[in-house]
């Protein structure tokens, strides 16, 4: 397998797991950027770990994931008490805050970068069962009494408060998971780019992943394997003019699904239709499951 | 008083059939409205009677039917074109922007006239002295009649061919709402015609000229005031019961001359 | 003292250049419900535009100006389409969105096609050749006295517009209640466009201020200006324009001191830290008021 294709597969798995850390808030309605500020933070300090303090890469990401929780959870505590527009705006500012802090810290290398990063020969097939295993869980996450709860909070909020759901509470959850999400993605990110600089966790990764999100189908795990591996893939199925425009189709991307097809490409009614599928299919003896 | 068959009608609609999603709000409905005339839609809540209002003005599209304004076609016309056309609104809830002072929602009232709106505007103002004491102050903090009567003014601002009031007396006291039905029933010295949707019957059917019953979306009954105040059956099937003196008459099946 | 006193100016000046960010941005808010990330984007694109036709027109400065200000008023009025259906479906948050994709677009653009993506300066001329006032301890250069006294003209006429012209009470009455402005006649499409060509004009007007005061625009200028014009909006209160104007002005003088009396990029972290927790404690913003 070349070189580029493996950056390429470690790449597309970072983003897949970045947008699946987009999309657990956004199923409760909240478009929060705090996955991309933990992105840096797990990416930094991964990339910190293995380089000056030799930890093996499987252990390092296990730190990440943990600074991940406690950054993210303080920040998500203060967003779980905003909603919308307020939540997507103000939490762009985490990751302002946090590329001039760590421009400051010399120890990562400040406003001049970080490199040198050592290649994990690992990295491809750990970082594809990272996907897997952490897909699983979203999955049963939101099959669970607990994710139909926050779904329930992202389509009617006065419902969900009157069945008892405590809101305030699975929101942080929720927020904080994404973030730590985002941290392991940073992680992984970080290993494979093995160059950082502070402007690398910024305002392009957000729409690169809303992109992602938003084509894929913004209430669906799967859409993500669909829109990730595409959008990132543009620059080779780019004629090379073209390459530098990927910002620009990013943009434009965005604006047409939003526009034309909301839900983006793997829409809920999908879902249930390939549920129901499976049902029937497996249900091969008696009466066929009725999915609604 | 005219005849109906003289007179020109401002308005006819003619088997209007809308929805609201899957519930079949009017299931082909017909009324005729006459220059100068004063007529009132009644029924129980959920008979159509804003429905129609709102489908007569644009704010919601039929499926079928025809609503003629002038002679002419208006079915599928945009709000905003039937306001230029002369047709104006007292909406259900008064409508009154809270924020705005009197003076800047009766001027609002004025958005479509072309020339010498100042001058309407205080004539409105002239004929309601209460809003003329008021004209600065928020439209937020008037009681509600007092809504109510600057709805009505900021309608007749640009001497609308049509006046169309959604249900006035919601939220008023029996007092105020005379004094609202009153001032509309006065607006006739002026040739003004009006369709006036109106829950509270036996106050609507003192002051209009001719009246439609609605029941679930179609035309129930109809006739002149007169006759409609008689009618028992009328005042118990549709319109709640009453404690008026039982006396004879009898209802005509087609809309009414005096 | 002096140094203190250049920096309030500097701040005065950066505050203004805020604060007719941030009425535009809250103009759309309020007359469209449209939250436009790209506003900041579209001051920038008319700088770019206005740079190129100075540079072939011999710097001509009333050409530049005028061109500024009519791309301001094309390039937002195009941006209106856009979001009319997600108006329609009532979905504030996905007019961020969509407008984030309108920013990357203009940002991609400009860095493509404008000057090989170099920033582009403005020419001396632009803000009366670096001349300087005097007054008593207080020294300013001309462009500072421009931005503010242009920044004082322009709110006070948008308040006119506002509040004593036909359109401008439509356009708030549009705002305050959009069905009942439907059954005053008022046409949602047309008010609309007018309230989005005046943004435009603010819009165009910022960059012009802009070129005099900074002096110079690069694509990355869009980014800037977008993420922290939003964050005041915020901060302030959607939609409240006096608020937004105040806070814009004070911001503009704190960061002004920041950058000068805090290190390195602590500046950047402080501005957007305090501003963050201040909507956190407050979402409805300073001014706002719980709805």
């Amino acid at each position: 397998m070349s070189a580029s294709l493996q950056l390429y597969l470690v790449f597309v798995g970072a983003y897949i797991l970045l947008v699946w850390a987009f999309y657990i808030p956004f199923r409760a309605g909240q478009l929060y950027n705090g996955p991309v500020y933990c992105m840096a933070i797990g990416g930094y300090f991964a990339a910190y770990a293995v380089t000056n303090l030799s930890i093996p890469f499987f252990v390092a990401v296990i730190g990440s994931a943990i600074l991940g929780a406690v950054f993210g959870f303080f920040p998500a505590l203060g967003f779980s008490r905003t909603v919308g527009v307020v939540t997507a705006v103000a939490s762009l500012a985490l990751i302002f805050i946090i590329q001039a802090i760590i421009g400051n810290l010399g120890f990562v290398g400040g406003a001049k970068g970080f490199w040198g990063v050592p290649k994990i020969g690992y990295l491809l097939p750990f970082t594809w069962a990272l996907v897997l295993v952490i897909g699983v869980l979203i999955y049963r996450l939101d099959h669970s009494r607990m994710g139909r709860a926050i779904e329930l909070i992202g389509i009617d909020p006065d419902l969900a408060r009157s069945m008892g759901v405590n809101i305030r509470r699975l929101t942080v959850f929720a927020l904080t998971v994404s973030s730590v999400i985002g941290a392991v993605a940073g992680a992984v990110y970080a290993v494979n780019l093995r160059t950082l600089r502070p402007e690398t966790f910024g305002f392009s990764v957000v729409l690169t992943a809303a992109a992602m999100l938003f084509l894929g189908g913004r209430y669906t795990l799967w859409g993500t394997l669909i829109a990730v591996p595409v959008l990132w893939g543009l620059p080779q199925w780019l004629p090379t003019e073209a390459v530098s425009y990927t910002n620009f189709i990013y943009g434009a991307v965005l604006i047409i699904v939003l526009v034309t097809r909301p839900e983006g490409i793997v829409t809920r009614g999908m879902e249930r239709w390939a549920r129901g599928l499976f049902a029937r299919l497996r249900d091969k003896g008696g009466e066929p499951v009725k999915t609604e | 008083m005219s005849s109906a068959t003289s007179a020109q009608a401002i308005l006819r609609v003619s088997d209007l059939w809308v929805s609201y999603g899957h519930i079949q709000a009017l299931r082909g409905i017909n009324i005729e409205v006459h220059e100068g005339e004063f007529v009132v839609l009644l029924g129980s809540n959920g008979a159509g009677k804003s429905t129609l209002l709102n489908a007569i003005l644009g704010v919601h599209t039929a499926e079928r039917g025809v609503v003629e304004y002038m002679g002419r076609d208006v079915t599928r016309q945009k709000t905003e074109k039937l306001v230029a056309a002369g047709m104006s609104a007292v909406p259900e809830g008064r409508g009154i922007l809270a924020d705005m002072t009197v003076m800047e929602n009766l001027q609002l009232g004025a958005y479509h006239v072309k020339h010498k709106a100042n001058e309407q505007i205080e004539k409105v103002l002239e004929r309601f002295p209460l809003l003329m004491e008021r004209r600065s102050q928020s439209a937020g903090t008037l009681s509600g009649g007092q809504q109510q009567l600057l709805a009505i003014a900021r309608a007749l601002v640009s001497s609308p061919k049509l006046l169309l009031v959604d249900e006035p007396s919601i939220g008023l006291a029996p007092l105020v709402v005379d004094e609202i039905l009153g001032t509309l029933a006065e607006l006739k010295g002026s040739n003004q015609t009006i369709l006036l949707s109106e829950q509270n019957a036996k106050k609507a059917l003192q002051y209009a000229d001719r009246g439609y019953v609605l029941h679930l979306g179609t035309n129930a009954v109809e006739g002149t005031c007169a006759e409609l105040r008689c009618d028992l059956d009328v005042q118990r099937a549709y319109l709640g019961g009453s404690d008026a003196a039982p006396e004879s008459g009898t209802i005509s099946s087609q809309g009414g001359e005096k | 003292m002096s140094v203190f006193a250049a920096q309030v100016i500097n701040g005065i000046v950066i505050g203004s250049i805020y604060a007719l960010i941030v009425l535009g941005t809250n103009l759309l808010v309020v007359v469209r419900q449209v939250v436009h990330f790209g506003y900041a984007h579209i001051v920038m694109v008319s700088m770019a535009i206005g740079w190129l036709a100075l540079s072939h027109t011999g710097e001509n400065l009333v050409v530049g100006i005028v061109t500024i200000l009519l791309a301001g008023i094309a390039i937002t009025i195009l941006t209106e389409p856009l979001f009319r259906r997600l108006v329609e479906r009532k979905s504030f948050l996905e007019t961020v969105i969509v407008a984030q994709g309108v920013a990357i677009i203009l940002t991609d653009v400009v860095s493509h096609f404008f000057n090989k993506g170099v920033p582009m300066s403005f020419p001396q001329s632009l803000y009366g050749g670096g001349g300087m006032v005097r007054l008593g301890l207080v020294s300013f250069t001309w462009a500072n006295v421009y931005v503010v006294a242009v920044g004082i003209l322009a709110v006070v006429l948008l308040v006119y517009f506002l509040y004593r012209t036909r359109q401008g009470r439509a356009i708030r009455a549009m705002a305050q209640n959009t069905e009942v402005a439907r059954v005053l006649g008022i046409p949602f499409g047309k008010t609309g466009i007018y309230g989005f060509a005046v943004a435009g004009i603010l819009a165009g007007i910022v960059g012009v201020l802009m070129a005099m005061s900074i002096g110079s625009v690069s694509a990355e200028l869009g980014d800037s200006y977008a993420v922290k014009g939003m964050i005041l909006v915020l901060f302030a209160g959607m939609g409240n324009l006096k608020g937004g104007l105040i806070s814009a002005v004070f911001m503009g003088i704190a960061e002004s001191m920041a950058i000068y009396y805090l290190p390195g990029r602590w500046s950047q972290a402080v501005f957007f830290g305090v501003l963050m927790l201040v909507i956190l404690w407050r979402p409805q913003g300073l001014f706002g008021s719980r709805t």
